[in-house]
């Protein structure tokens, strides 16, 4: 079939994932270029036929050899051409000097194309503001802070920065440098910069909760311990037991509130121990409610106990 | 704006007397402007070269008083983030009229070619000999490599056909900064008819390129 080596082209650079650049497939190119000089040759052949015996059914071969001959020219220069717009990415990327690994993929007037747009590049840049130019590689993100906080990845010796200060780039040292010093290194893969520890904000909030909960749940323990212990049989207490009862209520809302925060707040407590929280405030509030009569508060103490015993290993588990 | 921006601001009016006195403030204004409108547009708009000489100037200046201060002064770091972020504008504006010129070489050129006498110019001298230079070394590689190896009547490639031409009809946003009125909407399909529009002055649209490019080159309208 025509044109199947033309697209095996295209389709080796659609294949590697994108920016990266594949050998140069010199025997590909070698294969298409030659069908297309036995297409020509025998278009050749055709027409003169055509011609000279006035053979008009020969038209619709040399018309579909035309064709492919045109559609492997397209295939071909698309290729080449995809590879150039990735060597020039790799210029904006590494710099001028290409990492050997790379330059290996790249054919001969590949690199020559390359050492070419180099140098326009560099006069471009030069002669930007009429003084000594601007480096327009640099500053490819918007900056963020004046210095930022570095690890160095390999060794690579000592760096100076403005006020002559000199360091010591050291494999896994970390360092404060100047930002606008580090740009150059972090895209040569030599320094890393480290995103500041504490994004987590989530977790500096639990331990002051901690202590508020622990008294809250304390505060509920004892109130419970007060309403149903010695007034268990005592109707006449009901004054009594409401009270007590609107504190309960009280200090279990105060309770629920944080633990409400807490999950909306999301990701920030382990799973289990939200769970757990959640049905402590949840047995809290069926107790409450069913502290509503005497029969059902002596019903329900069993289920206090519980409740107190769930919440007593809560604070355990949250210590 | 910064104190050391407004130190200079005489040295500026000095150097710009024959065009009008602009302050820092507004230079760094239309930087920005100038900025936003080339990253959304999807075609390359006019160079703005003196903007970008004024504010190399103004760059060198703000480095060299930095020199002069003393250490340790903490104004000292609000001036450097001052020149990194004016710094990081203008790099992106040259960077993204560099990558049109690439992505578009062959229109550009031709539009240049085929400006008429007193337009403003597309490209600047740098930038139209950055173009021609990548034209000719493109041209100069496929031949090399394919185009001569192959039959005679196929080694020239038309340029302006290969290369897709930018879309113009994609949409972009836009803010209205001076009142526009009768502006002709084109229908984008047979069914749809042609309708006209009043812009409002401080109104924001969402439009196809083609209908505002001319308001974008006056400056009526600035993209977002």
């Amino acid at each position: 079939m025509f044109c199947e080596k033309a697209i095996e082209l295209i389709r080796e650079l659609h294949r590697v994932s994108d920016g990266q650049l594949p050998a140069f497939n010199e025997d590909g190119l070698r294969q298409v270029l030659q069908e297309m000089e036995a297409l020509y040759e025998q278009n050749q052949a055709d027409v003169s036929e055509a011609k000279a015996a006035g053979r008009a059914d020969l038209i619709p071969s040399i018309k579909l050899r035309h064709c492919c001959l045109l559609r492997n020219r397209r295939c071909v220069v698309a290729y080449l051409y995809d590879r150039l717009l990735r060597i020039r990415a790799l210029r904006w990327e590494y710099g001028s000097v290409l990492p050997a690994n790379v330059r290996f993929h790249m054919s001969a007037e590949e690199v020559q194309w390359f050492g070419q747009y180099k140098k326009s590049l560099a006069s471009f840049m030069r002669s930007i503001g009429g003084q000594e130019g601007l480096d327009v590689t640099q500053d490819m993100k918007p900056p963020k802070s004046l210095y930022i906080q570095v690890r160095c990845l390999k060794d690579h010796g000592e760096f100076e920065i403005d006020d002559g200060t000199v360091i010591l780039l050291k494999k896994n040292s970390q360092h404060f440098l100047p930002r606008w010093k580090c740009e150059q290194l972090i895209r040569q893969g030599v320094l890393e910069h480290v995103m500041s520890a504490g994004g987590h904000g989530g977790s500096h909030h639990l331990p002051q909760q901690r202590p508020q909960r622990c008294d809250l749940v304390l505060q509920l323990v004892v109130l419970l311990l007060c309403l149903f212990l010695p007034q268990l049989c005592d109707l006449q207490r009901s004054q009594q037991l409401r009270i007590l009862k609107v504190q309960l209520l009280q200090c279990t809302a105060r309770l629920v509130a944080p633990l409400h925060l807490d999950r909306t707040r999301g990701q920030n407590g382990p799973v289990g121990r939200r769970q757990q929280n959640h049905r402590l405030t949840c047995s809290f509030s069926c107790c409450t409610l069913s502290c509503s009569t005497l029969r059902s508060a002596l019903s329900c103490t069993s289920r206090l106990a519980a409740c107190c015993c769930s919440a007593a290993s809560a604070l355990s588990n949250c210590s | 704006m910064s104190d050391a921006l407004s130190e200079d601001g005489s040295d500026i009016n000095q150097d710009d007397s024959q065009e009008d006195i602009m302050t820092p403030a507004e230079l760094i204004a239309k930087l920005e402007q100038a900025w936003l409108n080339e990253k959304f547009s999807p075609e390359l708009l006019e160079n703005k070269s003196e903007v970008v000489e004024c504010v190399m100037e103004q760059l060198t200046h703000m480095e060299a008083n930095l020199q002069r201060v003393k250490k340790g002064d903490a104004k000292a770091g609000f001036h450097r983030m001052e020149i990194d972020r004016i710094r990081f504008v203008l790099s992106s504006y040259l960077r993204s009229r560099l990558q049109k010129i690439e992505k578009y070489f062959p229109h550009v050129l031709e539009r240049e070619k085929s400006l008429v006498e007193g337009q403003p110019s597309l490209l600047s001298p740098e930038e139209f000999a950055f173009a021609k230079e990548y034209y000719a070394n493109t041209e100069t590689y496929l031949k090399a490599v394919a185009l001569k190896r192959m039959p005679p009547n196929l080694q020239a490639v038309d340029m302006l056909k290969a290369v897709p031409e930018p879309c113009l009809d994609s949409f972009v946003f836009l803010r209205v900064k001076e009142r526009q009125e009768n502006i002709l909407i084109e229908p984008e399909t047979d069914e749809q008819r042609d309708f006209v529009v009043d812009l409002e002055e401080g109104s924001q649209h969402l439009m196809r390129y083609r209908i505002v490019a001319p308001l974008v080159s006056s400056g009526a309208v600035e993209l977002i």
